[in-house]
């Protein structure tokens, strides 16, 4: 079982990884600076 | 330690090498001149970044061709070849991904910015967090794996630890992989906002999950096999159905594979499981008379299952048995090297 977990993890985490990531274009300056 | 002999290099070797390691320059030296023409670097530390990402991209898809071989090969013999080797695709896929990692030190380091690094490494608060995780110590938990498995990746190392416990340190190969998918997600990822990572790291990840799926559902149909008859043998079928200089698998009520094998009106079964590796000996052929591993091709005897002198592996052999025309193996296994193959009439 520990393979199949393993898998839906990685799936899982790659996922949220990319839901969670920051817009394509900073929408503003402040907004850019705030990343920084 | 037993059984250590060292296998030579032959021209095959010398060609895959050769086409590996042309592979591995031209996608550097590609990666590099287009990014380069698209966004000139102005800085070395920008040429070293750049580096970076070469090496990075590079070691990554490495990687997934890695774990696309072994099922690959399961599905098709076709991809035998490509397996033989696979253990240089995976020693210089960790020679590339060692680049990549000694570049993100020099980058710093050029900088006079060293000390950054380590505060980066250990901001444990940072720890507790998904996005803004130290994504580099992922990376580097995952070339620690590579490097064990690279300098225990010999033959000698093989025969110290025998197969069962290398094979499971090898395994650690998808744990790595799975650290490097995270180290990519919540880095180059979330820096780089393009498409081209979102999309390397999701179809790597659909290729490499669908054929172990795909691979995984054969082996399980042959697992599931034919039930043994009420005395406990297990029928295979005419013996013509087992092609000749080829086996059929089947699986004993325990799990065990058994490969039977057919040469010409010779019958013989051995278990399916290398005494080299653990490589489905089954999945092989007969060539010069002798049963050969399509991983690395070690052979053994169809009549008792001993290697050819002065070879010393002995594989376990099963009786057979042909009853009103239909070959049948008893799945309770013989000790090693015991003779046990017969002669059958074809025209039965």
């Amino acid at each position: 079982m520990i393979w199949p977990a393993l898998a839906l993890a990685v799936l899982v985490g790659f996922v949220m990884a990319l839901v969670l990531r920051p817009p394509a274009e900073p929408t503003s300056p402040p907004a850019q600076e705030q990343r920084r | 330690m037993s059984g250590y002999v060292a296998v030579g290099w032959s021209r095959t070797k010398y060609v895959y090498d050769g086409i590996l390691i042309a592979g591995v320059a031209i996608w550097i030296a590609g990666f590099m001149g287009v990014e380069a023409w698209l966004h000139p670097p102005k800085s070395q530390p920008e040429w070293i970044d750049l580096r970076i990402k070469a090496f990075g991209t590079c070691a990554f898809l490495m990687l997934t061709i890695i774990l696309c071989i072994g099922p690959l090969a399961r599905l098709n013999p076709r991809f035998l070849p490509v397996l033989y080797n696979r253990r240089h695709f995976g020693v210089l896929m960790f020679l590339v991904a060692g680049v990549h990692a000694w570049s993100m030190v020099e980058w710093f380091a050029v900088q006079g910015v060293l000390p950054s690094l380590v505060d980066e490494l250990t901001d444990w608060p940072n720890y507790l967090k998904f996005i803004g995780f130290p994504f580099k110590t992922l990376g580097i938990v995952a070339l620690f794996i590579f490097f064990l498995m690279a300098s225990t990746s010999h033959d000698y190392w093989l025969a110290l630890l025998r197969p069962p416990a290398w094979k499971a340190l090898h395994m650690a190969v998808y744990v790595a992989y799975g650290l490097v998918v995270i180290h990519v997600a919540l880095g180059a990822m979330q820096r780089d906002r393009g498409l081209f990572i979102p999309i390397l790291l999701g179809a790597s990840l659909a290729i490499v999950a669908i054929l172990h799926l795909v691979a995984g559902a054969r082996g399980r149909a042959i697992d599931r096999g034919t039930a043994p008859s009420a005395d406990g043998w297990i029928p295979i079928g005419p013996p013509r159905s087992i092609p000749d200089k080829g086996a059929k698998i089947v699986a004993a009520p325990g799990g065990e594979r058994i490969a039977v094998f057919r040469d010409g009106d010779e019958i013989g079964a051995i278990t399916n499981v290398c005494a080299h590796q653990n490589g489905p000996v089954g999945e092989g052929k007969i060539i010069d008379g002798l049963i050969t591993c399509p991983w690395h091709g070690y052979q053994y005897q169809l009549k008792n299952g001993c290697a050819p002198p002065p070879f010393t592996e002995k594989l376990a052999t099963y009786r057979v048995r042909l009853k009103r025309g239909i070959i049948e193996v008893n799945p309770s296994a013989l000790p090693a090297g015991t003779p046990a193959s017969i002669k059958v009439p074809l025209n039965a």
